[in-house]
């Protein structure tokens, strides 16, 4: 059962050869409710040569996405990730909605809570308060228009109350964080 | 001109004869003679090739095929050679190496004390920030928002960043928001100053 007015972060990391995710699940203000993490996981250099290129989506997907939305106690009712590639295991793991928001350098649109088609299929540019760039909201391919707008209505409401992409950059403050410990 | 050579000369003209030399040693040699059948040496080609087959070496000596570039012609070949034959594993040593992923770190931990010490970060969006209220005399150096201010334990400027540090009590109940100015007075020695924006009461 999803947690009413929460929305759900999930960043899963793959740099320097290794790779680590966390989730961040906050209510409307930005309040943390849920937040896991993994230790980093280094394949090997056999493992890396034996698995190919499929090694990073296995991992990336079916590993660490699934243990960390598995752990999840507070479930959300939007999942936002900010790569594509995690958006439609998210969406099919997740049980939930799911949207990848990104900063855009469009002007603003008209007022809060328009939305301006792009030359992206599943990419909407929504304008989710009055005081910034529009964000680039993509959906998984395939979702029914009137999903799409129940998640653009969910987040232009959470962005009356909370900067919409500031927990992307509060889970890594908070990896960094704990690989310091 | 000698007494020969008058004579001569009379001779020619009266009797139209002509005095003729003879020589002592005249004996020509002999003509060579060659035959014109010519012999071209001639050496055989056998079309016969032995080409041995491949041998199996050992991984320590041995070397890759490519290297030694066979090139074989339009000229069929008929091939003769050895039986290929299966190594003998005698020399090579199969060991088995675990491949299992290293799944260490993928139970997820729980880091949510952690999380709720760090503070929110607000971004200064004064550039798309409409309303600036502000006396004369003063200017507005920044505006963050949306906060809850009745949930604020603390309020930082990062001003390396131009950010704005917010601390949250999370067992606030409230959810009203407002935004925060922050203004330096003209003149010198005036410190910047922050002032609540609230959002009017509904």
């Amino acid at each position: 059962m999803a947690s009413p007015n929460s929305l759900g972060y999930v960043i899963v990391d793959g740099l320097e050869g290794q790779i680590r995710g966390a989730s961040l699940v906050v209510d409307t203000r930005g309040i943390p409710l849920d937040f896991r993490y993994t230790d980093p996981i280094r394949p090997t250099k056999l493992e890396r040569v034996l698995y190919g290129s499929a090694l990073n989506t296995y991992l990336r997907e079916e590993l660490v996405l699934q243990s960390l939305l598995g752990a999840v106690e507070v479930k959300p009712q939007l999942w936002l990730c900010n790569e594509l590639d995690l958006l439609v295991p998210l969406r099919t793991i997740g049980k939930v909605r799911a949207v990848s928001l990104a900063p855009s350098s469009h002007a603003p649109l008209d007022a809060v809570g328009h939305v301006e088609p792009t030359s992206e299929a599943d990419v909407l540019l929504l304008q989710a308060d009055a005081v910034s760039a529009p964000l680039r909201a993509a959906f998984p391919a395939g979702s029914r228009p009137d999903e799409a707008q129940q998640t653009m209505a969910l987040l232009v409401e959470a962005a009356k109350t909370m900067e919409l992409l500031e927990p992307f950059s509060r889970i890594q403050k908070a990896l960094v964080s704990v690989g310091e410990d | 001109m000698p007494l020969g050579g008058i004579r001569d000369y009379f001779s020619r003209r009266i009797t139209h004869d002509v005095l003729v030399y003879g020589t002592r040693d005249f004996s020509l040699a002999a003509p060579e003679v060659r035959s014109s059948h010519r012999v071209v040496p001639t050496l055989l080609f056998s079309q016969r090739l032995d080409i041995p087959a491949p041998r199996i070496r050992s991984l320590e000596g041995g070397r890759r095929c490519a290297v030694k570039g066979f090139v074989f012609g339009d000229v069929k070949i008929r091939a003769r050679g050895e039986r290929v034959r299966r190594y003998g594993a005698k020399g090579l040593k199969v060991s088995r190496v675990p491949v299992r992923l290293n799944l260490k770190g993928l139970k997820p931990k729980n880091g949510l004390t952690g999380m709720l010490g760090l503070p929110q970060e607000r971004a200064n969006r004064l550039r798309w920030q409409t309303r600036r209220p502000k006396a004369p005399g003063e200017a507005i150096l920044a505006w963050y928002g949306p906060i809850v201010e009745k949930a604020v334990i603390k309020l930082a400027l990062n001003k390396g960043r131009g950010t704005l540090l917010v601390w949250y009590n999370p067992q606030c109940p409230q959810f009203g928001t407002g935004s925060v100015y922050v203004y330096r007075r003209l003149g010198a020695g005036e410190k910047a100053e922050m002032r609540w924006d609230r959002e009017p009461e509904l």
